[in-house]
């Protein structure tokens, strides 16, 4: 079940806000600390990578959802490519950081849209 | 105080094959004291109030200056550097001129850090959200406006042993490859202790309570220090791809 959605332009000036509402959400699931943190790192590096294969114009779509200490996030927007490239060598660093501060994570093309599922983990 | 040719000889032995880890900090330390009050100098032309703040960049800049100072060059090595330490902290001002972060805030970032260091202290593990907000006797909204200014506060005090840490860092072992090329560049820029940092990370896959054990260093500075590192890491890759 979704807690918060939001749709905003594709453009950086919008990341303060994603992270802003990933840390509200992150605090409603009851993260430990740093995990709370990791939420935001996750959210951020969702939003980047969505604005990477975004059409031109398409704006951005962000759902986060609180578990018992999980915050989940389903990112999407639209995309004009038939396949995704490979992903380590694509996003090079941006990789590394967010396949290493996520729990689950799953890019994906469908129905003409690129997906970001993702969840971050941190409870006692 | 050293002359510009014992400053030439330090950057020289620096640069030499046979330097140790050990002894390149230690080097890099007595250059960087050696040029204190040449930061704080820049820091009062700028901004008088925040002057131990800003140090911290000035720092950054002097390391700058070793990494790039040309030897054959009939330039003093503080004349070099000054650029350098004026640049960081001039830049600095200018990116965060509207950023203001206000007093009642700013205490409850102190507020909050002494909570958290005494909660891990009772309990040997880091609080959640709530324990945090509970423990410091904030309402939510408070802490949600203290760990957000914290994140934003990429300014450290003299008082504060982060400083002497990063003066202190010892040489980073970690290597950063592969996926890390595009910002190669970024990241030689980085202060020892930041490279620590994103190395422990993710390259050791350390959490960042581990980092702040291992470093001494409070979860709240290792999170600040990271979202710092990131965000340069980004600015760099961005700025390439606009002057592609």
């Amino acid at each position: 079940m979704t807690d918060v959605s939001v749709c905003v332009p594709n453009a950086p000036e919008y990341l303060r806000v994603i992270r802003q509402i990933a840390m509200v959400v992150g605090a409603k699931a009851d993260l430990l600390l740093d995990a709370l943190d990791e939420g935001q790192l996750a959210s951020d590096e969702a939003a980047n990578i969505l604005m990477k294969f975004a059409e031109p114009g398409a704006p951005l779509n962000f759902e986060w959802a609180a578990g018992p200490g999980v915050l989940h996030l389903h990112a999407r927007t639209r995309c004009s490519l038939s396949h995704l490239p490979d992903f380590p060598e694509t996003l090079g660093y941006a990789w590394v950081i967010i396949s290493s501060i996520t729990s689950t994570l799953e890019i994906f093309l469908e129905n003409g849209e690129v997906h970001v599922d993702l969840s971050v983990e941190g409870a006692i | 105080m050293l002359t510009a040719g014992a400053v030439n000889e330090l950057i020289r032995e620096l640069r030499s094959t046979d330097v140790t880890a050990a002894r390149s900090d230690e080097l890099k330390s007595e250059i960087i004291a050696e040029h204190q009050g040449l930061i704080r100098y820049f820091i009062r032309l700028y901004d008088g109030q925040v002057v131990e703040d800003l140090v911290q960049l000035g720092t950054i800049g002097v390391l700058a200056a070793i990494d790039n100072f040309d030897l054959d060059r009939q330039v003093a090595f503080a004349t070099f550097a000054g650029a350098r330490i004026r640049g960081e902290i001039s830049h600095y001002l200018r990116d965060n001129a509207t950023i203001r972060i206000p007093r009642s805030v700013q205490s409850h970032i102190k507020v909050v850090r002494a909570a958290q260091d005494d909660f891990v202290a009772q309990h040997n593990e880091l609080p959640t959200f709530v324990q945090l907000a509970t423990h410091a006797d904030l309402n939510r909204s408070e802490l949600f406006d203290a760990l957000q200014a914290n994140q934003s506060t990429h300014l450290f005090s003299l008082d504060d042993p982060e400083t002497h840490l990063d003066i202190a860092a010892t040489h980073s072992e970690y290597e950063f490859v592969d996926e890390w090329a595009s910002v190669q560049p970024a990241i030689d820029q980085l202060a020892p202790l930041e490279r620590k940092i994103l190395g422990m990370r993710f390259i050791e896959q350390k959490r960042q309570s581990e980092i702040a054990q291992e470093l001494g260093m409070n979860q709240m500075a290792v999170s600040r220090r990271l979202n710092s590192i990131l965000e340069r890491l980004r600015h760099h890759v961005t700025a390439e791809l606009h002057e592609e």
